[in-house]
């Protein structure tokens, strides 16, 4: 019998009466310790959580200020770097030159994406990991927010070039790709070309294992574009493996070592990337990610100020 | 041992013995007592975690909105900023010097609450339809009025000047102690500050009292917030009117300059960038601020007036009312007294408007003064078709509710740029407004059925 149920047992003999009315309160007095213990515990546990989480909010504000000092620095380098001009005939004219291949799923390799000088900004602008959301998440929504201004502006910069030069030529080569692909309703008759425009993406960090689109849920975007962000000078091993999703199982698949200065669009409706990295890449590696999707392309209006 | 089990083990023979007993129970109580103790502190350490995650979570905001304006204004190639007619010359480093303050609150106004009875009694079918059109298209986009904040820019050493493409272009200095002191010597000025009008505003607008009052004078507020001895740059010239409502906001006649658009240098520079308007319509944050710090309504006590305000001096085809003598007597006859704007002086129309629980008048400047009344008040707004027939002349801004009807993706706000002008301004006042739209004769009958009805809901 265990402690419990012996103490939980009436009291009998000839205490009765009076003690057992003690022992009674006895026990209940008890129970209700036990429950406060547990309310006690919970307490200690939300306390934790929100100690780790304010130390996480801490550590980003601190490292916003110490990196504030060298931002005018930094904005002067950035200067001599982003040229609108010639970063955009770079990325349209690597985009043109790219095969177009279509196995596993139709795919864009384009090498030298950007300028040599702006890949490595690119590269040094990925926010220190305290800027990532330590809670769980690997991921960056674009545009930045919280992260040193020339960091933000080097972003800004290349989703800039990215929206406007880069997503306009890399579409149009998928054009016939979705002609031949058969209708959502099994229509051979394939889709009409829709107009696509990138969305901002976002930075992530990806580990062994981890897919674009996810496995499991088909995509809502028609296109995906990964840029791994590797050191120029020392990159990792990494492999990017496209496949194309069966019915029930993959159907094909290709490996595309990853490079620095590269992106690889594929057509998202069909495929997912995966990433294979090995112990040279550490703790994962960075990478620049954006879909597309059918849109227009409306330029967005500045909003307030704007009198009658 | 859990101490727990200790108590259950000695309670299995404490029925036999007393004092074991009450030596349990003493433990229990003990217990009880450190427990609860602990839990207070866990608790009491929780609310403060609590309150600094708060804090930081307030000063991450903060943090996050300021590395977004630096980023935006110290941008590549250039600065991106919330008005397409600023130019901010200066390397990327150099721009990194601005600052953007937020002055004032967003505003969400809810808007079908402070609408009160509306009528028609227009007999022409074109009128009618425009004005069915119109309430439509505002019911279409929502029931909240929404406005930003100002921004405010703030920037050191700089040269400020319109160019030929009518942009204010703003060059930034460099920063050394040698330059600066070329720059005093030159009589560069301390601090000017340079509201949104004074650079882009219909020039048209600048003489009205109603556009001055509601849509410029928020802007000076604002600026001045930031910083009150400043000198503040306006369009030449700068009329009599003007500079009574400047002085309502506290501005002396030496802190205005009225600019002709030449270069001038500064050591700070106050740029009103933005006046918060989502979609259009009137300058929301603003408005209320100015409620705050220059009308400083009466509290308390609820107005008796009764107020129409006559057109009976307005220029020569805007009066839009053919029959004021009639329109008067009958507002007379239900005791409102007729106030006729030219004829009364700026603190006059204050203490008036203060006082009065029911303003009535047709659709003009005169009306503009609302934003002096309490919240509460009643606020009769008159259109005749040929004011219907103006505001939606095409090719004009405030002709847009006139086209396609809106939408989820209009915004409320934009309908401020329409017949529903005041409405819109007595929403934000949080003061109950209707409408009567009749013929250029205004049918007095109706009228005065209508007026009937609204005493009779306005008077407690």
């Amino acid at each position: 019998m265990s402690w419990w149920q012996a103490f939980s047992r009436p009291a009998t003999g000839r205490a009765g009466g009076e003690d057992a009315r003690r022992v009674d309160a006895l026990r209940a007095a008890v129970e209700a310790l036990s429950a406060l213990v547990t309310a006690l515990g919970e307490a200690v546990a939300k306390a934790a959580g929100d100690l780790e989480a304010l130390q996480r909010q801490a550590g980003r504000l601190a490292a916003l200020r110490a990196d504030d000092a060298a931002a005018p620095a930094r904005m002067r380098q950035l200067e001599g770097v982003l040229d609108e001009a010639r970063a955009a005939s770079h990325v349209g004219a690597a985009a043109a030159r790219a095969p177009l291949v279509a196995d596993p799923v139709p795919h864009l390799v384009v090498h030298g994406v950007l300028p040599d000088d702006l890949y490595r900004v690119v590269v040094a602008a990925i926010p220190a990991p305290v800027y990532f959301d330590a809670g769980g998440q690997t991921e960056l929504p674009l545009p930045l927010t919280l992260a040193p201004v020339d960091v933000i502006a080097a972003w800004a910069f290349v989703s800039g070039i990215v929206r406007t030069a880069f997503a306009p030529a890399v579409a149009s080569r998928f054009d016939e790709s979705m002609r031949r692909r058969p209708g959502a309703d099994g229509d051979p008759g394939g889709e009409e070309p829709r107009l696509l425009r990138a969305s901002r993406g976002h930075l992530a960090v990806r580990h062994a294992g981890d897919a674009v689109p996810k496995e499991r849920r088909r995509s809502a975007h028609v296109l995906t574009t990964v840029m791994p962000l590797v050191d120029p000078d020392n990159p990792p091993r990494a492999d990017l493996l496209l496949q194309r999703r069966g019915s029930e199982a993959i159907a094909g698949r290709t490996t595309i070592a990853a490079r620095p200065n590269m992106a690889v669009t594929f057509l998202a409706l069909d495929g997912t990337l995966e990433y294979a990295l090995d112990a040279t890449a550490g703790s994962g590696i960075y990478t620049y990610e954006f879909p597309f999707a059918p849109g227009s392309h409306r330029r967005a209006q500045p909003s307030g100020g704007t009198l009658p | 041992m859990h101490r727990l089990q200790k108590i259950a083990r000695a309670l299995g023979p404490s029925v036999r013995r007393p004092d074991a007993l009450e030596r349990v129970e003493d433990s229990v109580a003990a217990l009880a007592r450190e427990v609860a103790a602990a839990h207070d502190r866990v608790r009491s350490l929780t609310g403060r975690l609590a309150r600094a995650r708060r804090a930081i979570e307030d000063e991450s905001v903060r943090a996050e909105a300021d590395a977004a304006d630096r980023a935006a204004i110290a941008a590549v190639p250039r600065a991106r900023l919330l008005s397409e007619r600023i130019r901010l010359e200066g390397g990327a480093a150099r721009r990194l010097a601005v600052r953007r303050h937020r002055i004032g609150a967003a505003v969400e106004r809810p808007f079908s609450r402070w609408l009160g009875v509306t009528r028609c009694a227009s007999e022409d079918p074109v009128i009618r339809g425009l004005w069915d059109h119109l309430l439509e298209a505002e019911a279409a986009s929502g029931d909240v009025l929404r406005g930003a904040p100002n921004t405010v820019l703030d920037v050191p050493r700089a040269t400020v000047s319109t160019s030929p493409e009518d942009e204010l272009l703003v060059r930034l200095h460099d920063a050394s102690p040698g330059a600066r002191a070329a720059r005093v010597d030159a009589g560069a000025h301390d601090v000017i500050a340079i509201p949104r009008f004074t650079y882009d505003f219909p020039g048209g607008k600048l003489g009205n009292f109603g556009h001055w009052l509601v849509d410029c004078l928020p802007h000076v507020l604002a600026l001045s917030a930031v910083c009150q001895d400043a000198r503040f740059l306006l369009p030449a010239p700068v009329r009599g009117f003007q500079r009574r409502l400047l002085s309502l906001a506290g501005l002396t006649d030496t802190q205005v300059l009225a600019w002709d658009g030449a270069p001038l240098d500064a050591e700070r520079l106050l740029i009103l960038e933005s006046d918060g308007r989502i979609g259009g319509g009137r300058p929301l944050s603003s408005l209320l601020q100015l409620r705050e710090r220059v009308a400083a309504p009466a509290p308390a006590a609820a107005g008796h007036r009764r107020l129409y305000v006559s057109r009976r001096d307005a220029p020569s085809g805007r009066a839009w009312v053919s029959n004021e003598d009639d329109v008067e007597a009958l507002f007379r006859s239900r005791g409102f007294d007729i106030l006729v704007m030219s004829e009364c002086p700026l603190d006059e129309q204050i203490r008036l408007f203060r006082e009065a629980h029911i303003v009535a008048g047709i659709s003009g400047a005169g009306l503009s003064d609302i934003v002096f009344s309490n919240a509460g008040i009643h606020v009769v707004v008159l259109l005749t078709d040929s004011l219907m027939r103006w505001y939606a002349k095409p090719g004009r801004g405030r002709a847009k509710w006139a086209g396609a009807a809106g939408t989820a993706a209009t915004k409320l706000a934009a309908f401020g740029d329409s017949p529903r002008f005041y409405t819109h301004i007595a929403a934000v006042c949080e003061q109950v407004c209707l409408s009567f739209l009749g013929g250029d004769r205004l049918p007095v009958d109706a009228l005065g059925a209508f007026l009937d009805e609204v005493v009779a809901e306005a008077t407690p």
